[in-house]
């Protein structure tokens, strides 16, 4: 039976898809407090995940496998991401004119996509990310050259918006994202992994992520308003108020395309950690239980903004100690094998 | 197996097609598709919204595009409530289709539900309507606006939004009304930086400028309605009121008009502005000192007054634009966009107090004329 598999390449891109997605989930649509300086919080969150990029290339692939409370708590950690790719995606489908359109129906609907992606493995996903990329380029060009004559790069400023303390949380939000999007890459085919491919898929989806970032707060000025909520989020940056109907096309377009893309990287990811958990288990299971722990989490109101920033804030300390401890372990063995 | 596959994805490309029909659809005759939405107060402080969209029996109506210009071709239907949400449920119940907000043109809020302090309750409301669209044009009626919407009808050949969109951006580009779209009127109410501006319009009878008739040529008219100079709100109220001249002058300060045409007396000539106001600002002592620099190429039309003295006019007019704003502590020209890059906190941009600075502030206007023949 062939295992789910992921090549160096295709987990360069999954993590790229995962970073660009969540980073922005995070910090722009559910990070209202974070104002116009999620940009600032996402260039920190960067710097501060590097010694995690250079964990994951240090760890062993072998040591991995053997340590299954470390797969468990990836897995879950990606079914999670997952979760809370699948709430933003309903939640637009709910703006999009679709209100009528019941949630669980749809996350479900969702998600069964995600798993005959994962039951299609690596060339599955790899092809679903590559579909995305030149339109996706195209239409981010498109968006961006239409809606020139309305940026202001003045509202970029304040840089630090709130207070240092909003802008140290964001960073090491965006770090969480950053580094668990990188975990990816332990279970990729070590063959094929370069420290040079880890670093093009991470900055990759860090570049994405600011570009994102940047698109939303130059459109739309600071809010003196204590409370945005999401739908008004996704509003000012889908909608925006000045954006041209003409551009809604594009926008629509990139931001399902991309959404469905990272949620099935998420899940895929998540798949696969399970399956190096439970080796036994078959691809059709781990990809079940996959797409039904993210349903749970997306259903159950656990990937609900509140909750998603904590876990995002937590992840980052629990990820380096988990690296650590596995690093660690990695060496000892290879201590005791020249032994 | 090739076609096997491919047959399987036609099916599933129809199936999913098919799928569009389960749930409620939304057919154009259902619908009652805003174009224009007037906003009002009345004497017990209720919302009075009134709303006129094309009739399904519209002949071949201005509805269709058709090109006819029967009034008769619209309908106009107005409810009132305690609040905008329940004036605008209530204007459902008596509307007899779905009101559709998605095709707005233009939105008209009385000059008198302003000065109610409800401007930003308002928006706020309209912007949460499922489908509302945030772009459409905004303007304050001197006088009622469920009037003026009455007043207001379509051109010849025209549709009413087509039309309606083609006199504003007309006088957008003359300058003579600013670029006041809804979504950027409500953040701007809402925003940390400069005051947004409204443009005005109101009836011919109603206008308080005096009987403007015939209309300047700066003065956007459509048969009994006029839109015409703008008014900047601060702390959701009205400020101050520019007529046409001074809306021109306030958007070649903000470097939103190119070219317009400049009339003193006897003396007129055609202004293009050849780049954007360079605008620099020095907050360092107690005083902010503003330096503001415009760069313009004159073509003397009519009358004896060179392009030196033009510029001089225009630099007067500017100074007095300025002056008007600065004794309210309104500022509609971008400068605290500029300003707040000098902080590195919210925190410590808001204890700056913008507005009071900008009251005490000090100018340097240098306008650099170049004459074209």
């Amino acid at each position: 039976m062939q295992k789910l598999a992921i090549s160096g390449k295709t987990a360069s891109r999954l993590s790229a898809s995962i970073i660009a997605s969540t980073t922005f989930t995070t910090l722009v649509i559910d990070g209202a407090e974070y104002m116009n300086s999620s940009w600032l919080c996402l260039i920190l969150g960067f710097i501060i995940s590097v010694p995690i990029i250079l964990l994951c290339i240090k760890i062993k692939h072998a040591c991995i496998e053997t340590n299954r409370t470390a797969c468990i708590l990836f897995s879950i950690l990606f079914a999670y991401k997952a979760a809370a790719v699948t709430r933003i995606l309903v939640n637009s489908v709910s703006y999009s004119n679709l209100e009528n359109v019941p949630p669980l129906l749809l996350s479900a609907l969702m998600l069964i996509v995600c798993l005959y992606i994962i039951l299609k493995n690596d060339s599955g996903i790899g092809n679903a990310i590559k579909t995305l990329c030149v339109p996706g380029l195209l239409l981010a060009a498109i968006i961006v050259i239409s809606n020139l004559g309305y940026m202001n790069y003045r509202w970029l400023t304040p840089i630090i918006s709130i207070n240092t303390s909003e802008l140290i949380t964001g960073s090491i939000a965006a770090a969480g994202n950053i580094s668990a999007a990188v975990l990816i890459h332990i279970v990729s085919n070590r063959n094929q992994l370069q420290a040079r491919t880890v670093f093009i898929g991470t900055f990759t989806g860090f570049a994405l992520g600011l570009l994102l970032c940047v698109y939303s707060e130059i459109m739309t000025p600071m809010q003196n308003q204590e409370t945005i909520n999401r739908l008004r989020s996704i509003e000012m940056i889908l909608a925006n108020g000045r954006t041209s109907l003409g551009v809604q096309l594009p926008i629509t377009l990139l931001w399902f395309g991309g959404y469905i893309t990272a949620m099935a990287s998420c899940s895929f990811c998540s798949a696969i950690y399970i399956q190096k958990a439970f080796v036994s288990l078959n691809n059709n299971i781990a990809g079940c239980i996959s797409v039904l722990v993210s349903f749970l989490f997306s259903n159950f109101a656990l990937a609900e903004s509140g909750i998603l920033s904590k876990v995002s804030l937590c992840s980052y300390p629990v990820i380096v100690i988990i690296l650590i401890i596995l690093v660690i372990r990695g060496r000892r063995k290879t201590v005791e094998v020249q032994a | 197996m090739k076609y096997k596959r491919s047959i399987a994805l036609l099916c599933i490309v129809i199936i999913i097609v098919l799928f569009t029909g389960c749930s409620r659809t939304d057919y154009a005759e259902n619908q009652a598709y805003a174009v224009i939405l007037g906003i009002d107060i009345d004497e017990e402080d209720n919302i009075i919204i009134t709303a006129k969209y094309p009739k399904l029996s519209g002949s071949s109506g201005g509805a269709s595009g058709g090109g006819s210009n029967d009034s008769s071709a619209y309908s106009t239907t107005g409810a009132s409530g305690d609040s905008f949400q329940q004036a605008l449920n209530n204007l459902r119940v008596i509307t007899p289709r779905e009101i559709n907000l998605s095709a707005l043109t233009l939105i008209i809020i009385s000059e008198k539900a302003v000065d109610s302090g409800r401007l930003y309750h308002i928006l706020e409301q309209l912007s949460a309507n499922y489908r509302m669209y945030s772009s459409a044009y905004i303007a304050i009626c001197e006088g009622e606006a469920g009037k003026f919407i009455e007043k207001q009808e379509p051109q010849i050949g025209s549709r009413l939004s087509e039309g309606l969109k083609a006199l504003i951006e007309n006088a957008e580009r003359l300058g003579s009304i600013p670029d006041s779209r809804m979504a950027d009127v409500s953040y701007g109410l809402d925003s940390f930086y400069s005051d947004p501006i409204i443009m005005l319009c109101s009836l011919k009878e109603d206008s308080k400028s005096g009987n403007i008739a015939p209309p300047s040529d700066n003065i956007a008219t459509d048969g009994d309605t006029l839109y015409y100079g703008s008014c900047i709100i601060k702390d959701g109220r009205i400020a101050v009121k520019f007529d046409e001249h001074e809306t021109v002058i306030a958007n070649m300060l903000k470097g939103d008009v190119q070219q317009f045409s400049y009339t003193n007396e006897n003396d007129s000539a055609f202004i293009s502005v050849d780049s954007k106001p360079s605008i620099k600002l020095d907050i360092k002592n107690d005083i902010p000192v503003i330096k503001i620099k415009l760069n313009l190429s004159v073509m003397v039309t009519s009358g004896t007054a060179d392009a030196n003295t033009f510029g001089k006019m225009i630099k007067s007019d500017a100074v007095s634009v300025i002056n008007e704003c600065r004794s309210t502590g309104a500022e509609p020209f971008g400068f605290a966009d500029r300003a707040a890059g000098r902080f590195a906190s919210l925190e410590k941009w808001e204890s700056y107090d913008w507005h009071t600075q900008f009251k005490q502030s000090e100018f340097d206007i240098e306008v650099s004329v170049t004459e074209i023949f």
